[in-house]
């Protein structure tokens, strides 16, 4: 499914002395089954944007489009939108609301009408790393930080979303947690051709998983481009309180130091064999 | 030198409800930690790194063990005040200790409580609103912020109370590059030039590279201790315990699996850059 952002703004508190402009005539396009990252400072908008995407906000000007058509037009309900476009929130773990773990996650499933609950559970529980038997009947208030933020995501995923979106998912899991979370988001993504967008932090993470990136910065679209372009712009992305990822600082501190390594690099597997490769050249 | 946090064969059990079976949340747990030390807690989720930092902050209590701190025993109940005034704590969610309306209100609420003088408390909180980089947000309500912001206003009332010993819960969590690197920057001056103890509890090894020393934990237990150079360069090791070494420190390691012979506690990659430098001569 494409996604598709014309003039789009938000202002908070409009018409109000508290008036701000959070988004700034955004204009996009996302094509179907891209993976997208999202980076910017703190307070950039990230997250106003994206509750655009799923009509929890609506614009104060401007339009979002999936597959063409204006979420916020006549006629078109929330259900619809809900059911299209699902969004994994920064601190999901407030969205947890049921008794069970099984419950919350069969939550959103069952509102879409869909059959084979229990089914659905078992398979957005094994995308997150979760045991079925061991956790399902389980209370999720009692669960650790980085355990709640694995039930909201199966919550979403069993949801069966077209567009998948995911505001810092793996902000509190441990490292192979984050390894596991996105190997699992790649796989769903191309095996669904699921349309990704993904908010980070992580230079390494969005590095190691986006086609293109979108920097935000004080609410513009600073730049929307393929990965390896967004990360030659190192000058940019410092000004606005971002960074490259470690992977390509080490290329660069090694091109630095006179050896002939390739400086577009900067997937980490990628960055290690080009490391090696070249010293083993001599 | 003397301790500023002791524990001493401490188990704690969460009660879930009846029926259901306690959780064994720590389980015989003893370290310590010297005033004025960095240290470094990780470990995988639900390990039990929330659960030690809410035994230090006296909001739990241990089911059998002690815990103190400077030389202060958490089960007595005298204690419980100056504990919490020496032991500043951020938890993992900045959304559960906002208190106030107002963002410079939330910074105050703290060092009021601890009876800073009226006079103090402006410089106090303007201070701390300065080194999170978020003094021009003083006015704004907390529910305005995006998370990042909240944040780093749960960090900023902390400092304001200037506790002798600061217990951070995975405080970067949302932070941006830059944010990342200012407060982790704050929290080192603060502990280089105050000689504040701070006890990072972290998924992010790069955090904690330089600390003291660093305390993995397993299931409730305590696995290993010890100095960073030590820790990170048992790849496997971490692997098993769901935990990756830093970058630059796994590069080396990959290096060392292809035959190009290589310190192996590198952790940083301006050391491993000029380990690689030493490799051409
Ligand atoms: N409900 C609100 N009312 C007024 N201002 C708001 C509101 N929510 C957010 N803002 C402001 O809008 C700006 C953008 O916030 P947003 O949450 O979209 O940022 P973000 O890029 O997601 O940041 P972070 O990386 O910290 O999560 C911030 O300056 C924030 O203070
Ligand atoms: N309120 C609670 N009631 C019952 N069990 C709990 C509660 N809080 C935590 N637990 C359980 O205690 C264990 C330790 O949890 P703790 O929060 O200390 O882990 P953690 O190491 O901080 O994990 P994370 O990295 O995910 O934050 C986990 O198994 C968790 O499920
Ligand atoms: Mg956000
Ligand atoms: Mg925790």
């Amino acid at each position: 499914m494409s996604v598709k952002g014309i003039n789009l703004s938000h202002t908070y508190a409009l018409h109000s002395i508290f008036a701000f402009d959070a988004l700034k005539d955004i204009n996009f396009e996302i094509n179907d089954g891209e993976f997208i990252g999202i980076i910017g400072h703190t307070g950039s908008g990230k997250s106003t944007f994206i509750q655009h995407l799923n009509r929890l906000l609506s614009p104060t000007a401007g339009h979002v489009l999936l597959d063409g058509v204006d979420i916020n037009g006549d006629g078109i309900m929330m259900k619809d939108v809900v059911k299209k476009v699902g969004v994994v929130f920064q601190y999901p773990e407030y969205q947890l609301f049921e008794d069970t773990i099984y419950k919350d996650i069969a939550f959103g499933a069952k509102n879409m009408g869909y059959e084979d609950i229990e089914g659905i559970v078992k398979e957005s529980m094994e995308l997150v790393g979760l045991d079925f038997e061991y956790y399902k009947d389980k209370a999720p208030f009692n669960l650790s930080g980085g355990q709640k933020r694995r039930v909201a995501i199966a919550g979403v995923l069993a949801m069966k979303p077209s567009v998948l979106i995911l505001d810092e998912p793996a902000s509190g899991l441990d490292p192979i947690g984050r390894e596991e979370i996105f190997e699992n988001i790649k796989t769903l993504h191309k095996k669904k051709n699921l349309t990704t967008i993904l908010v980070s932090h992580s230079m390494n993470d969005i590095s190691n998983i986006a086609d293109r990136i979108m920097v935000f910065n004080e609410g513009k679209l600073e730049m929307f481009d393929e990965t390896k372009n967004v990360f030659n712009n190192i000058k940019m992305l410092g000004n606005i309180g971002l960074d490259i990822p470690e992977s390509k600082k080490l290329l660069l501190l090694l091109k630095e130091r006179g050896f002939d390594v390739d400086t577009d690099l900067y997937k980490e597997d990628d960055v290690i064999n080009e490391v090696v490769r070249v010293l083993k050249k001599g | 030198m003397e301790n500023m946090i002791s524990i001493q064969n401490v188990s704690f059990k969460y009660r879930t409800g009846e029926g259901m079976e306690d959780v064994l949340a720590l389980d015989n747990v003893s370290f310590d930690v010297k005033k004025g030390d960095f240290v470094g807690i990780i470990g995988h989720n639900g390990s039990g790194k929330s659960t030690i930092a809410k035994l230090l902050n006296a909001i739990y209590f241990p089911l059998s063990g002690d815990v103190l701190i400077s030389g202060m025993n958490t089960k007595d109940e005298e204690n419980i005040w100056k504990i919490r005034q020496k032991a500043g704590m951020i938890f993992q969610n900045p959304d559960n200790q906002m208190v106030a309306t107002i963002v410079e209100e939330d910074v105050a609420f703290g060092p009021e409580n601890l009876g800073v003088p009226h006079a103090d408390l402006r410089g106090r909180v303007d201070e701390a609103l300065n080194m999170v980089g978020m003094y021009e947000y003083k006015d704004k309500k907390p529910h305005e912020l995006s998370g990042g912001q909240k944040q780093r206003i749960a960090i900023a009332g902390i400092l304001a109370m200037e506790p002798e010993c600061i217990i951070l819960d995975e405080p970067t969590a949302m932070l941006d590059p830059k944010g990342r690197v200012e407060v982790l920057n704050t929290i080192k001056r603060l502990n280089k030039e105050k000689n504040t103890t701070v006890v990072l509890i972290t998924h992010y090894m790069d955090e904690i590279v330089d600390c003291d020393n660093i305390f993995i934990m397993n299931n409730g237990k305590l696995e290993y201790d010890g100095k960073p150079k030590d820790v990170f360069k048992q790849v496997e090791f971490l692997r098993k315990l769901r935990l990756e070494p830093p970058f630059a420190t796994r590069v080396s390691y990959e290096m060392n699996k292809s035959g190009i012979n290589i310190k192996d506690d590198v952790l940083t990659i301006d050391e491993l850059a000029e380990e690689i430098c030493q490799l051409k001569v």
